[in-house]
């Protein structure tokens, strides 16, 4: 009830801050030079673009036009690409490729978490010894690579020199789960190294930390495994920082997909933008780049609740 | 590329024989598919074809760029193409008969030609598309664009027997066949996409016309095609096969270049296009591996153009003598060499030699003594105390780079540049806006860009001309478009007849000689007045994997072979998988 209490209790300031961002960037894309029909539709007649300007709320203030996308939105009508003598349905678009995304952040966040949560805890535990220091070397250089260029790099030592992989292309799990998985390795690698030596570098700090308090020197002079302290008695606490880090990932690992989706080839959220921005298609690139902030907000709600869940001392101190 | 190639290309530039050497490619080329293509020829397979463009939807006006107007133009067919020898020959079109002052063509229809879902091409279907392409249907939103400008110079059309239809034209034109071949894009669609247009249309999002190819599916970055089982077109060295003989396509926009190169090497891709101007880099890491990919290379027939804008009020480039410093203070050699990694070559006229256009005429070479006389000369004429113009660049590293290149160099001949730095969408839209008049229509003073193209004048002359429509024009659309359109295109923003004169005279010519020396003299009239200057003149090409035959090799229906490659691909009907 507790849960549901606070759920409800963020709903509204997270409902807020999605208006306030998407109003944000409403009022950016109208700042931007140029008519938006005419750009959408450059080879369209005047009446089209006309047409288009009324459907789209452009013929309006910048309010008007807010309030038509945030209302047509809020119904399911997520806008149009817009062609010469024709459309495609976003709403159609986002089904199809919001999906793809989703899942390559959810492997990249999987793999990420799984080579930082061991990598955290033994630096921590060793801290100041070799393995800490090569770690913390390693994962720094790492975290100075952007995502594009270890893509790049990467397709050439495996796809190229090594012919392990393939350097682009997407096949759906259903459709056949094995290259599904394989396509997918390099551009998971892509995101996750960057996000890995990040995520290891918090939870070292906050585990250094933990380790250091009352709770755990008691536990540890029960004559508990050390094993046991680290993992159930360690972890657990020093891992809000570590999951508020991951989830607030979330959102901004979709904008980072623009550049890799299109590196690999992935038709996934990032792809469609990348398409959007350059047809400046604004409508759609509106709708779509709102949807990075709405998963922002929501992810960044998600892990304010999972954090009490595993962290009570921050209910206690909300209560 | 070996050291031995290296060697030869450098010295085929410097004799310009750049002749000699598109013929020797296309010849190796067509020659070493051509052995394999008769024995091997097998029907199945599917592939997957890497382009670099996106796809805009499939209507007239939609104008796919280069890659992805391959992809379109498996899809769709127009009537007449082009061969190799660079004459018109017909293609949905069985033959055609001009009149003796080239201002009527009759055309005659191929027979037994059937749109993807059913319905026969004939005259009626060609009546409508051309309603379509004219802007005769603007009132119901459809077909509405730029396009309508190459199509100016005819009055009307009309059936004159189930297979036959009649062109009338404002101007006498010889190579009025240009003008329907509209550089491989005037397609014929099947009514049921012609049947809606506007912002709601079908005419950009269905696909139906008479080609090889039909569309599974389609959205920006991929068109997968699938065989038209009831395709027309036979190949004469194997009869009996149907045509196509691929079963699928699979066109995806693969946007970054080592990317796609690496999937070609790989085989992830069957083939993968690329452009000279902007990919040498990976063209000639391709080109290393013999072994593994060959290549389809086009001739250099692309010619960039910095267009100088007269028009915009107030501009400097009004002046002649500011003109000729601008284009007298562009050291080319090193451009190409630095920013196209010497993979196009230098230009040496507006076009290239190839092209019935070509004269060295009047071309300003690189010569900042000539230019700094010029700008003070420009300054004495016009009180003016600085030459400060504009010139647009993109998002991408490799267009500013570019604009910064020429900045710098022209800085030495004291000239101030500016860079706007811009989306393409939207320089392309301030380009060619058709919301302001005449002399606003484009905001840029330099804008470098591609327009002109290929061996004849047709596709170019909109460029050039001051308005396509003829003053007193009889065309039912003019009306509508003639102040609009008509110099939509005209990117110097000139209104200097001369230009008209002698490429129009050239199209009245009663012989193909005649014709040449009348667009050598429009061509030398632009470059001596400084209308305009080009830089490079690049290529497009085409790497495939060992595994793909037939490239390049199937015959026309009326026996010619159709050029190997342009920046619009290959001709995908006749290839198969080994």
């Amino acid at each position: 009830m507790n849960i549901l209490r606070q759920l409800l209790r963020r709903l509204i300031p997270m409902f807020s801050i999605v208006v306030i961002a998407t109003f944000l960037l409403s009022l950016l894309m109208r700042l931007l030079p140029g008519d938006p029909a005419a750009i959408m539709i450059p080879n369209g007649s005047i009446d089209q673009q006309i047409e288009i300007a009324k459907e789209t709320g452009l013929d309006r203030g910048l309010f008007g036009y807010y309030w038509k996308w945030f209302s047509d939105v809020f119904t399911g009508d997520f806008g149009k690409y817009y062609l010469n003598g024709g459309y495609r349905d976003l709403g159609g678009v986002i089904a199809d490729t919001l999906p793809v995304t989703l899942m390559l952040i959810i492997y990249a966040q999987i793999v990420a978490l799984t080579i930082a949560i061991p990598l955290g805890l033994a630096s921590a535990y060793k801290e100041g010894k070799r393995f800490d220091r090569i770690t913390s070397t390693v994962m720094f250089t790492t975290v100075s690579f952007p995502s594009f260029a270890l893509a790049l790099i990467f397709s050439l030592i495996f796809a190229v020199n090594l012919g392990w992989v393939d350097p682009i292309g997407y096949v759906s799990p259903s459709e056949n789960l094995g290259e599904h998985l394989k396509l997918m390795i390099l551009p998971v690698m892509s995101l996750a190294f960057g996000l890995a030596s990040g995520y290891t570098r918090l939870l070292r700090t906050d585990v250094i930390a933990t380790l250091k308090d009352d709770y755990v020197t008691m536990a540890a002079s029960k004559g508990i495994s050390n094993r046991r302290v680290l993992w159930r008695h360690v972890f657990r606490p020093s891992s809000t920082t570590l999951l508020t880090s991951a989830a607030l990932n979330m959102g901004g690992l979709i904008g980072g997909t623009i550049v890799i989706e299109t590196i690999f080839v992935i038709p996934g959220i990032g792809y469609e933008i990348f398409y959007s921005i350059g047809a400046r298609q604004v409508v759609a690139m509106q709708t779509l780049i709102a949807l990075i902030s709405i998963g922002y907000v929501f992810f960044n709600t998600m892990v304010d609740l999972l954090t009490q869940i595993t962290d009570p001392r921050t209910r206690e101190r909300r209560a | 590329m070996t050291e031995r190639q290296t060697t030869r290309s450098r010295v085929m530039r410097r004799v310009g024989a750049a002749i000699a050497a598109t013929i020797a490619v296309s010849t190796v080329a067509s020659t070493g598919s051509n052995a394999a293509s008769t024995s091997a020829a097998k029907a199945g397979g599917e592939i997957k074809v890497g382009i670099f463009d996106t796809f805009p939807g499939f209507c007239n006006n939609n104008n796919p760029a280069n890659s992805s107007l391959m992809a379109t133009r498996a899809i769709f067919e127009g009537l007449v193409e082009k061969t190799r020898g660079n004459d018109f020959v017909g293609l949905l079109a069985q033959s055609w008969a001009p009149s003796a002052d080239f201002k009527t063509w009759d055309i005659t229809l191929r027979q037994g030609v059937t749109y993807h879902n059913g319905q026969v091409f004939n005259a009626d279907s060609v009546v409508s598309n051309m309603n379509v392409n004219s802007g005769r249907r603007a009132a119901q939103g459809i077909g509405v664009g730029t396009n309508i400008t190459f199509g100016a110079n005819i009055a009307n059309f009309a059936k004159v027997s189930d297979y036959v239809v009649r062109f009338s034209l404002h101007r006498a034109q010889n190579d009025f066949l240009g003008t329907l071949y509209a550089s491989g894009r005037l397609f014929m669609r099947a009514d049921a996409q012609l049947a809606t247009g506007g912002a709601t249309g079908t005419c950009s999002t269905t696909a139906i016309g008479t080609g090889p190819f039909k569309v599974q599916s389609w959205n920006s970055n991929e068109l997968v095609a699938v065989k038209n089982e009831n395709y027309w077109r036979k190949d004469p060295k194997n009869p009996s096969a149907k045509l196509p003989y691929l079963d699928k396509i699979t066109f995806t926009n693969v946007k970054e270049g080592s990317q796609r190169a690496a999937a070609v090497r790989r085989g992830t891709l069957d083939a993968g296009m690329f452009t000279s101007f902007s990919e040498g880099t990976f063209i000639k890491d391709l080109r290393q591996r013999k072994s593994v990919v060959t290549e389809f290379k086009s001739p250099n027939e692309y010619y960039p153009s910095l267009w100088l804008n007269q028009g915009k009020t107030g501009s400097p480039l009004a002046n002649k003598n500011a003109r000729l410093a601008v284009i007298s203070c562009i050291d080319r050699a090193n451009f190409v060499k630095v920013r196209a990694k010497g993979e196009s070559v230098v230009a040496k006229s507006l076009v290239g030699p190839s092209s019935v256009m070509y004269t060295t005429r009047g071309f300003s070479k690189f010569s900042p003594k000539a230019a700094r006389d010029y700008v003070a000369a420009y300054k004495a004429e016009t009180g003016a105390t600085s030459l400060t113009l504009s010139i647009p660049a993109d998002s991408s590293s490799a267009s500013q780079a570019n604009a910064k290149f020429l900045i710098n160099q022209w800085a030495k001949c004291g000239i101030t540049v500016n860079m706007v730095v811009e989306e393409t969408a939207v320089i392309i839209a301030k380009a060619f806006n058709p919301t302001v008049p005449f002399a606003q229509q484009q905001a840029y003073d330099i804008l470098p860009l591609l327009l002109f193209e290929g061996t004849d004048v047709a596709f170019n002359l909109p460029f050039v001309a001051t308005n396509m429509f003829p003053a007193g024009s009889t065309n039912p659309v003019a009306g509508a478009f003639r102040g609009v359109l008509g110099g939509l295109l005209n990117l110097n923003k000139h209104l200097d007849a001369n230009v008209d004169a002698a490429f129009f005279a050239g199209q009245a010519a009663a012989t193909k000689a005649a014709a040449k020396a009348k667009y050598q003299e429009g061509t030398a009239y632009l470059q001596t007045n400084g209308f305009m200057t080009s830089i490079q003149h690049g290529y497009y090409t085409l790497f495939t994997t060992k595994k793909l035959g037939g490239i390049g090799t199937l015959k026309l229906p009326e026996g010619k072979t159709q050029r190997l490659i342009t920046n619009y691909g290959i001709d995908w009907t006749g290839v198969y998988k080994k």
